[in-house]
């Protein structure tokens, strides 16, 4: 199953991670069942939020009014993952 | 959508025409001059964060005036949020280029000014607050690149404007006209200057009666008939010009400032901020002072690359682990942290002005640029300290290319087994750009003198702390009545 999510970064004034290798991470641990679009496409139906530390800063008031997930450490990749397939997958998506 | 792309930039300032020396020459195409390129480099990263889908959320913000989405770097802070955005943009450009990125000081004049035409115009029911809106809507939709002009060349520093041997020491009005006025003068030490389509001038200081015709604000197309620009040279600066790229350190980006010099230069009224006021330049100079020493937040970001280098140049060299180098990396880390506390917490203390603008905590400003006054130079040291003498010492590039002694250098300059010696040499050079070379102009002389020098940041500290309210509280503990 495909699913259209668009990731939204705060700034990266100071990241406590690498950003750019989460979500590298990331997409390669969802693979197949999301197609990757931009914030303002008007097709995501969900928004990763990638944000540099726990302070969070990014701006998301112009975000769609759609499911956010928040990315504020690498440790939370995995956890991000997994609530998006249980959000949008059926059980055993996950197995493709 | 009024935000360039880098390569936008670049041919924007092609087609300007500037009237610049260097080395005692014209020079004709300054963005494709060697020595300069690098600059307009750093002034293209803001342009092209702004498009970064990783750094947009600092770079771009909503005008407050249009309604689109523009470069933070023509904004009118509406809130603390922006403030605080300002210094992170600041960090992040500071550790992307590692040199000054030359955009900040117009981005501080037009807050300043925002701020001053407002209260000019509520004291005397001029119109100056709305010629700035309207010029500021032109900067923003137009993407462009301000120089913050301030810094007069100041002659005998013990006189006003109006007692100077020679009156051009200070920026002053010669002429009035129906449609404008005549300036002359010049602006000293301006960064970024050649790299701007836009010259926003300022009074440099305080003054009296007398100096009215000192007191005077505009702006104009930095290639406006009248203008020339005689560039300053740097530590190091022609190793630019050498075949390869190591021994400039910093092989991509640079800054640059020069003299402005306004021969009888001509400003429409539709361009003059302040004319004669000469009561609100002092506060014009607090205020642009303020958001200026803000900006030292730059400084941060460029502490993180030097403190990346050092810490770099001791794994090339096995010393790592020892005990003192540790230490002098925490201790780099922790100056370094400290900056960015105050340049932090002077936005997160700002305050709406009348104007509707948001103004940083001024005392907290000049607290922090008073710390950069200092701290680079300790980072510095540092930092001088762990890479060692070879930063200082090394033989140039092509040395290491010679059939007759290359293979040498290469021999005696080999560090840790499994170190590639060119990582290690390309380090200490970028260390000592940043320490001695042509980007120690931003590093640390500017730290030292940009934004006011540490004595400018003293008498603020002096005149904004609330003694009384210390005073009180030590008596009412120690019980005295
Ligand atoms: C790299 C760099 C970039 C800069 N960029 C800009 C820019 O973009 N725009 C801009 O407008 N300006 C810019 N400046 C200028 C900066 O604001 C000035 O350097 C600063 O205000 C100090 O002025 P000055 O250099 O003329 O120093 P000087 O006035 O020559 O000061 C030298 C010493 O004399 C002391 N002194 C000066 N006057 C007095 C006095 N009346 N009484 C007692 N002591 C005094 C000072 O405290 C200092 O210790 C830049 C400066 C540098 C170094």
């Amino acid at each position: 199953m495909w699913n259209k999510i668009a990731l939204k970064y705060c700034g990266g004034c100071n990241p406590q991670y690498n950003r750019r290798e989460a979500t590298n991470e990331l997409k390669e641990k969802l693979g197949n069942r999301v197609e990757w679009v931009t914030v303002d496409s008007g097709e995501a139906e969900a928004v990763i939020v990638v944000q540099g530390c726990p302070r969070a800063c990014a701006d998301l008031s112009e975000l769609p009014d759609v499911p956010m997930f928040m990315l504020t450490s690498v440790e939370q990749i995995q956890t991000v993952v997994a609530d998006l397939i249980q959000a949008y997958n059926q059980p055993g998506d996950d197995q493709e | 959508m009024p935000l360039m792309t880098a390569e936008e930039y670049l041919d924007s300032l092609r087609k300007l025409n500037l009237k610049v020396y260097m080395f005692g020459r014209r020079v004709s195409n300054p963005v494709d001059d060697l020595i300069i390129r690098p600059s307009a480099l750093a002034v293209a990263k803001t342009y092209e964060l702004a498009h970064d889908p990783e750094h947009e959320d600092l770079m771009t913000v909503r005008s407050h005036l249009t309604g689109e989405k523009i470069n933070r770097f023509t904004h009118i802070h509406q809130n603390r949020e922006d403030l605080l955005k300002k210094s992170k943009m600041g960090r992040l450009l500071g550790r992307e280029t590692g040199c000054c990125f030359q955009r900040c000081v117009g981005m501080d004049a037009l807050n300043a000014l925002s701020i001053i035409t407002y209260d000019i115009d509520l004291k005397y029911a001029t119109k100056y607050n709305q010629r700035l809106l309207n010029y500021l809507r032109y900067v923003q939709i137009n993407d462009l690149t301000v120089d913050g002009a301030m810094t007069d060349p100041k002659g005998d520093r013990s006189l006003p404007p109006h007692k100077q041997p020679d009156p051009d020491a200070f920026l002053h009005v010669v002429e009035k006209r129906k449609e404008g006025i005549v300036v002359r003068g010049a602006k000293a030490h301006q960064t970024g200057a050649v790299n701007s389509h836009e010259i926003l001038v300022m009074p440099t200081q305080a003054m009296g009666p007398d100096d009215a015709d000192w007191a005077v604000s505009f702006a104009l197309p930095s290639d406006a008939e009248g203008i020339t620009y005689v560039m300053g040279r740097q530590s190091c600066d022609t190793r630019k010009l050498e075949p390869g790229k190591r021994d400039q350190g910093n092989i991509m980006f640079g800054g640059h400032e020069a003299l402005v010099i306004f021969e009888d230069v001509f400003v429409p009224w539709e361009r003059l901020f302040m004319y004669r006021e000469y009561d609100f330049a002092g506060r014009l100079v607090e205020l642009f002072a303020a958001y200026h020493r803000q900006s030292y937040a730059c400084k941060v970001g460029v502490g993180d690359v030097l403190i990346g280098a050092a810490q770099a140049s001791a794994e090339y060299i096995g010393v790592e682990k020892a005990s003192h180098i540790k230490d002098k990396i925490v201790e780099m880390n922790h100056l370094n942290e400290t900056l960015y506390c105050g340049c932090i917490a002077c936005a997160s203390e700002g305050h709406q002005e009348p104007s509707g603008t948001y103004c940083v905590d001024i005392l907290l400003a000049n607290v922090h640029k008073h710390n950069v006054t200092r701290f680079p130079y300790e980072i510095s040291r540092l930092a001088q300290d762990i890479a060692g003498g070879l930063m200082v010492t090394m033989p140039a590039e092509a040395d290491f290319s010679s059939g007759e002694v290359g293979h040498l250098l290469k021999k005696y300059f080999k560090a840790k087994d499994g170190i590639p010696m060119e990582n290690r040499l390309r380090i200490l050079r970028l260390i000592e750009n940043l320490t001695l070379g042509t980007a120690a102009v931003g590093y640390l002389t500017e730290s030292m003198h940009g934004a006011g020098s540490p004595q400018a940041q003293r008498i603020m500290i002096g005149r904004r702390i609330n003694m009384r309210e210390k005073i009180r509280a030590a008596k009412k503990l120690a019980g005295v009545e």
